[in-house]
């Protein structure tokens, strides 16, 4: 009887580069399987770096022979030297910092800064993240990491009202 | 004679499967349904609300991509047609100020990385950065602002009649 072997497609981001590179793992893939195929990617694993799994709180480390539990079709991989990301928010003349996993979605910064600043949930939906001194308002998808500049381990965003288009 | 595929068909081909794309389908944000050139048909989900459906679908027409932004209109794939003023996406003062059968007869969004809207609006560039057409992220600089408004608590269901 022929088994059939299966794939996931993982998705791998590289602190300070931009886009992601699409690699395939078997399913039940460990961290050894892993740390090969981004090897094979040409991404160079050394004990500066660690690799975080979507919005994982922790790297990935121990036995590096036991399947990774919260490997998945469509997992993304950080690969980074920041163990975590200390974000700042700024809202109105206050500001609260707090130190995000690498792969936290902006969903979650966003979330966590309507609660802290004690902002009501109606005045919240009409309220972005902005990077500060920039004009950027990332989509709430977008992974902390990715928005993070040379080995810089934070971020600084200031929470502003949504402008609705018009005229 | 071979026939040549023109730069900006090669483009959309390109990122329409590139991993950027490709991760949002697999996370269920979008799904292409269909590429027949100029015309790209995607889906991006909705969340769930009273009568309201699983995703909305928009004919993007993609013509000079990625240079030039793409338009695109809401769009009833099983009918192969413009999606019925009816059943496009309602909800508070973010969504309908986008979501506008009033603007062009409905055949684009009322956005700044839309083609139309953009020609039609000298001042969005200043008044709206964070929201125009990005050649270097092209179709994901649109479905992004799509995908955020539509899973926005200011989304809420379709418009109705």
């Amino acid at each position: 009887m022929t088994q059939v072997l299966t794939e996931s497609v993982i998705f791998i981001h590289i602190h300070g580069k931009p886009g992601i590179i699409e690699a395939k793992l078997p399913d039940q893939a460990s961290l050894h399987q892993l740390e090969a195929a981004l090897t094979s990617a040409g991404i160079a694993i050394d004990g500066e770096v660690s690799i975080f799994l979507d919005d994982g709180e922790h790297h990935e480390q121990g036995d590096r022979h036991r399947p990774l539990a919260k490997l998945k079709h469509g997992s993304r991989v950080h690969v980074t030297h920041c163990k975590q990301i200390k974000t700042t928010v700024n809202f109105l003349d206050s500001h609260h910092a707090h130190e995000f996993a690498p792969g936290t979605k902006l969903q979650a910064v966003k979330d966590w800064a309507v609660k802290t600043f004690k902002i009501d949930p109606k005045d919240a939906a009409a309220h972005v993240l902005r990077l500060c001194n920039t004009t950027q308002q990332p989509a709430t998808d977008t992974r902390l990491i990715e928005l993070v500049h040379g080995h810089a381990c934070d971020l600084c965003f200031d929470l502003v009202p949504d402008k609705r288009v018009e005229g | 004679m071979t026939e040549i595929t023109p730069p900006d068909r090669q483009a959309i081909e390109r990122d329409l499967a590139a991993p950027g794309f490709r991760s949002g389908e697999i996370e269920g944000r979008w799904k292409l349904r269909s590429l027949s050139w100029p015309f790209a048909h995607i889906s991006v989900r909705a969340p769930e609300r009273p009568n309201g459906p699983t995703e909305f679908a928009f004919r993007f027409e993609c013509k000079g991509y990625p240079q030039r932004p793409a338009t695109a209109q809401p769009w009833d794939l099983s009918a192969a047609a413009p999606l019925a003023h009816k059943d496009w996406p309602g909800g508070g003062p973010l969504v309908t100020a986008v979501f506008r059968p009033d603007w062009e007869s409905g055949n684009c969004l009322y956005i700044p990385c839309d083609r139309i809207s953009i020609e039609k609006h000298p001042n969005w560039p200043n008044e709206h950065p964070a929201r125009l057409w990005q050649a270097s992220r092209g179709i994901l600089s649109y479905l992004e602002q799509l995908y955020d408004l539509l899973n926005s608590s200011d989304y809420s269901g379709v418009r109705g009649a």
